[in-house]
């Protein structure tokens, strides 16, 4: 397919919006509001993991797209990793 | 070849994930911590306010409360009281032939499992510290007998194997599990253990024992028995088989480890038991006196707190405990939603119904023994002999007593029974003198729903150590409100009926009865199981009064119904309470009950809450009057003084103060309340929840369980271990104490009996008292509970008790009654289920009108444990109707927003404030505080490791981060 141009894709999109998700999701996380959280930074990290997926396909700068996803990445592994340890110190306290 | 490098984004992705992982560790951590502050800095003895003497005043002139003794004396003294426990309140059940003592010098083999597992307290806030204990085969020896060491190895070998299982304390079993016994069985016994019998064959010991605790009930049904968990087990009956068939013993000694009052019909079926020693919980004391009373050094004069019956779950109030759910639970959960964890144990779908109204313990079983031979009643085939194995007050010694000389005199209201007690045998001991009386069953009981039991205990005391041919006239008072009864349903409040009344001494409730029998004219051919004895009865005759008992003694206050709501016939008209007028016609049966709408309304737990009055207007707050607490130390509750200090405190202080009272009182250092520590529980504070109270070297004493006190029927003992409670708890900083427990042994099965003292009002109330006297003696504050009618622990959380006003305030109220009264008591714990629709904590009837305008009380009401966040145990539910305190260590519970918008609860937070602080002035809180002193907050140390600890690993993680830049670039540099 040598020839065809590729679709540009600006890195707001593969970079900001996993971004902001992530961000968005941490702050939800620490809110306690884990269902939207979770959503959030999944939504962010799948841009992210498509990004990182179609770069070899699409224009886009590859860096904003791995930056883009290591953050969605990371806010999932926070906003997880908050909700588990919340409830098992909840879990704790109740044995206490 | 070169490893292969790894990607930018494989690399970040790592390492980010792992920072993000760890700053979430970090922040859950953190945000724990802190929400518990309070009870971790309790618990690790760090304060987070300190005082200070702005004007060098010196320390000495602040030690409001100070011991009698030092550290070292105190040690002894409470050990001394631990064993003293033990040796008063051991109950001698069987001895035939003079079994005990067996003398010095003996070789004993000691059986069952539990021998190397003995039990010194039950499970929960009411455990105690094991960590100085003796173990059994130690008590022994410390009195020079030898024991067989084969069997004591073989036990402790397969100890893990055979272990008893005990319901774990754990909220998420709540009910669900089981007791087990999981004794060795007798195949088990190897030619080796066997053969060490002979050797050390003066006799054998078994030990019988079943654990009990906190949350959970004991099971009514046991695959290890055949029977429930308080029956001997196939396996327990196979060795006591093996040891009967054994010719290396001629006698079996049975020791009688329990909280809970067993089934013991056993000990008739084998021919080699010749003696039997109920020990209950020991503590750390008990074992040892327990030994002494092998040797004969101890002679026992504990007598039974509850009746032992052969089958305790045929007693019509055990045919309605355990669990119990709606029928239409479906309906009930469609409204509220089902049951779930970790809802908080929000139940809306459970109930426990007190159908037998007073009839519990001896109250049944003696009423209906002497309704059978009067022949009235519709006693039908009751056959007391097949029924009752021991019954309540009895308990055998060493030696012998006379009764002589009684007298029953009235004057002034109170009616004054002497009696001589002579020690007619060969050795010292001591007597229990019980004076029990009878009110009349007359036509307008019967007409209005009146009961009346054939006896109730009314007085005790116990005589000092008589030697053999020794003697004392022993005096007991009895007031002439012992006879009242409560009219629920015409005079709607207490009245005396009129007719005959008997006082009476009995050894034990039984023969009470049959001292009245006699008098009446009975005989063993009227169906008696024994003779009576006239001559230690006297009888008065009294006209009806329904004015004088019907306002508070106390107070002035008029007493009327305050229960309705709570009585089952409020919300099934059909249901009928256990009646003497028709035992069989009205014997409970196992109720089914289906809520109806009404019911299923009142259940909402926020019909309760606080609501918003519109003309109210918000209390003063915040305004510097300059008046420190400790100025008020010693003023009246009603001093005006009070006023001018609340004026001082902000709304977060007074919601705090309220909110957060788990395990201790907070600290307000604007307005000098340093706060107080408070701790569990009955058998002493040498461990607890809120921390193990150890500090300035001391390490409380463990003493014998509540019930075994309750056995002693020694009021002088009860307030010394007070005492001591109270002693301990000036040297471990430790101002409140959640006991006594004064809940009723309604059932056998109930998990915290061994916390409680008795199936009678009057035994618990008149010790209960006695302990309040003695703890508060030394600046203590004692919080009884658990206020009222948690009888038991299954579905505690929120079931709902259903009981009539008559046995609510004659049974289950009035032992707490004697802790106010008569025994000051300052701070009382509500408790977790519902009176009726309406949880305890916040029905006004019970924490106002009852509690403080009858009763006169003044003081805190703290609830029970309420660390999880519990939907009905929300403070809007609770502090308007009297409850001032949550046991609570979680700021992020029962929050209340925008308060300086809710003038009526602000109102009502100054009001429980003004009853805390008032408590804290007057307590040895207030010890080092003097007038010129000042309390600031202070870091506590953990505080601020947790800080230097947060700061290292957020430094690590940014070092992280800064790492995955770092290599980010460099790695496109060198790419590039």
């Amino acid at each position: 397919m040598a020839g065809t141009p590729k679709t540009s894709i600006p890195d707001g999109v593969t970079c900001g919006l996993p971004m902001l998700a992530a961000v968005a999701a941490v702050v939800l996380g620490l809110l306690n509001a884990t269902v939207p959280a979770v959503i959030l930074a999944a939504a962010g990290l799948a841009v992210g993991v498509v990004a990182l997926a179609a770069g070899e396909r699409l224009s886009l700068g590859k860096r904003a797209a791995r930056l883009g996803f290591v953050a969605a990445l990371s806010a999932c592994v926070f906003v997880v990793a908050y909700a588990v340890l919340s409830y098992v110190a909840f879990l704790a306290v109740q044995s206490f | 070849m070169g490893r292969k490098k790894m990607r930018n984004v494989t690399f970040g992705s790592i390492w980010c994930s792992v920072i993000a992982f760890v700053l979430a560790l970090l922040l859950v951590l953190n945000n724990t911590a802190m929400s518990f502050a309070t009870i971790i800095s309790t618990a690790l003895n760090q304060p987070m306010s300190m005082i200070v003497d702005i004007e060098g005043g010196e320390q000495g002139d602040s030690e409001y409360f100070e011991s009698a003794y030092t550290l070292e004396e105190l040690g002894g003294e409470t050990a001394r009281v631990s064993e003293e426990i033990e040796a008063e309140g051991m109950v001698l059940l069987k001895n035939e032939d003079g079994c005990l003592p067996l003398g010095p010098d003996q070789r004993l083999s000691l059986f069952s499992e539990s021998t190397v597992d003995m039990l010194y307290s039950g499970t929960g806030s009411g455990q105690v510290s094991t960590a100085d204990v003796p173990t059994l085969r130690q008590a022994f020896e410390s009195v020079g007998y030898a024991v067989n060491d084969t069997l004591w190895s073989f036990y402790e070998e397969n100890h893990g194997q055979y272990m008893r299982e005990r319901m774990s304390w754990n909220p998420f079993d709540n009910a669900q599990g089981v007791y087990r016994v999981n004794e060795c069985p007798a195949r088990e016994y190897t030619d080796a253990v066997r053969a060490s019998f002979a050797d050390y064959g003066d006799a054998a010991v078994f030990v019988f024992a079943r654990s009990g605790g906190e949350q959970n009930d004991l099971n009514l049904t046991s695959d290890e028995s055949g029977g429930s968990f308080l029956s001997l087990t196939d396996d327990e009956a196979g060795v006591l088989q093996m040891l009967q068939d054994d010719p290396a013993f001629d006698k079996i000694i049975v020791l009688v480890n329990t909280g809970n009052m067993p089934e013991l019909g056993w000990l008739e079926d084998y021919s080699k038991i010749q003696a039997c020693l109920w020990i209950g919980y020991v503590g750390q004391g008990g074992l040892n006196a327990m030994a002494k009373a092998f040797t004969g050094e101890v002679n026992p004069s504990g007598k039974l707190p509850d009746t032992i019956a052969y089958h305790p779950d045929a007693a019509p109030a055990a045919l309605n405990t355990d669990d119990n759910t709606y029928t239409n639970t479906a309906e009930i959960e469609a409204r509220y939603g089902a049951f779930s964890v970790p809802s908080a144990y929000h139940y809306q779908n459970k109930y426990v119904a007190y159908q037998e109204g007073i009839y519990i313990g001896y109250r049944y079983y003696e009423t209906r023994y002497e309704d059978r031979v009067l022949g009235q009643g519709n006693a039908g085939g009751y056959d007391y002999a097949a029924t009752v194995q021991f019954p309540f007050g009895y308990g055998l010694s060493y030696t012998r007593f006379a009764y002589s000389g009684f007298r029953a005199e009235r004057e002034d209201g109170a009616y004054t029974v002497t009696v001589t007690v002579t020690n007619t045998g060969d050795v010292a001991g001591k007597e229990v003198v019980q004076v029990y009386a009878q009110k009349p069953y007359t036509d307008y009981d019967r007409r209005y729903g009146i009961e009346k039991a054939s006896v109730e205990l009314v007085g005790f005391e116990k005589t000092a150590l008589l030697e053999p041919g020794g003697s004392e006239t022993v005096t007991v008072t009895v007031g002439e409100e012992r006879f009242k009864s409560y009219d629920a349903n015409n005079a709607k409040t207490f009245i005396i009926d009129e007719g005959v009344y008997y006082l009476t001494v009995g050894t034990d409730a039984h023969r009470a009865v049959n001292n009245i029998l006699a008098a009446k004219g009975k005989t063993a051919a009227d169906g008696m199981t024994g003779e009576g004895d006239p001559a230690l009865t006297a009888e008065f005759r009294l006209d009806f009064d329904a004015e004088t008992y019907a306002v508070s003694d106390a107070t002035g206050y008029a007493i009327t119904n305050q229960f309705d709501f709570a009585d089952l016939r409020h919300y099934w008209e059909d249901v009928v309470y256990l009646s003497r007028s028709d035992w069989e016609g009205t014997f409970p049966t196992h109720l089914q009950l289906t809520a109806p709408p009404q019911l299923i309304d009142d259940l909402d737990t926020e019909a309760t809450y606080l609501r918003e009055n519109p003309g109210d207007e918000a209390p003063v707050m915040g305004r510097n009057t300059g008046i420190q607490l400790i100025t008020l130390r010693g003023a009246e509750f009603e001093d005006s003084q009070w006023e001018t200090f609340l004026d001082q405190m902000t709304a977060q202080e007074m919601f705090e103060l309220v909110q957060l009272g788990g395990w201790r009182t907070m600290e307000t250092p604007s307005v000098g309340n340093p706060g107080a520590t408070d701790q569990d529980g009955p058998q002493g504070i040498s461990a607890s929840i809120g921390g193990i109270a150890e500090s300035e070297g001391i390490r409380c004493m463990a003493y014998p369980s509540t019930i075994v006190l309750a056995a002693a029927f020694n009021k002088d003992l009860a307030r010394r271990m007070g005492v001591m409670i109270g002693e301990e708890a000036l040297y471990a900083d430790v101002s409140g104490w959640y006991a006594p427990a004064i809940n009723m042994h309604r059932n056998a099965f109930a998990g915290r009996n061994f916390e409680y003292y008795s199936e009678d009002p009057l035994l618990s109330g008149v010790l209960a008292a006695q302990q309040v006297l003695g703890a508060q003696s030394k600046g203590m504050y004692c919080y009884i509970k658990h206020f009222a009618l948690n009888d038991q622990e299954t579905n505690r959380h929120s079931y709902s008790s259903f009981a009539n006003e008559q046995s609510i305030r004659e049974l289950y109220l009035a032992p707490f009654e004697m802790a106010v009264e008569e025994g000051g008591a300052r701070a009382v714990m509500s408790s977790y289920q519902r009176i009726g629709a309406y949880w305890a904590g916040a029905c006004a009837p019970l924490l106002t009108t009852v509690l403080r305008d009858e009763w006169g009380f003044s003081g805190t009401v703290v609830t029970d444990s309420a660390n999880i966040g519990y939907a009905n145990m929300h403070i809007l539910s609770g502090i308007g109707a009297g409850n001032d305190m949550w046991l609570n260590t979680n700021a992020d519970n029962y929050v209340v927003k925008d308060l300086t918008a809710r003038p009526t609860l602000l109102n009502a937070l100054r009001r429980a404030s003004h009853r805390i602080l008032f408590n804290v002035v007057n307590s040895s809180a207030m010890n080092g505080v003097s007038q010129t002193a000042e309390v600031v907050p202070v870091t506590p140390m953990w505080m601020t490791w947790l800080y230097i600890a947060d700061a290292v690993v957020v430094l690590a993680c940014a070092a992280g981060g800064a790492l995955v830049i770092v290599r980010t670039v460099r790695n496109k540099k060198e790419d590039n």
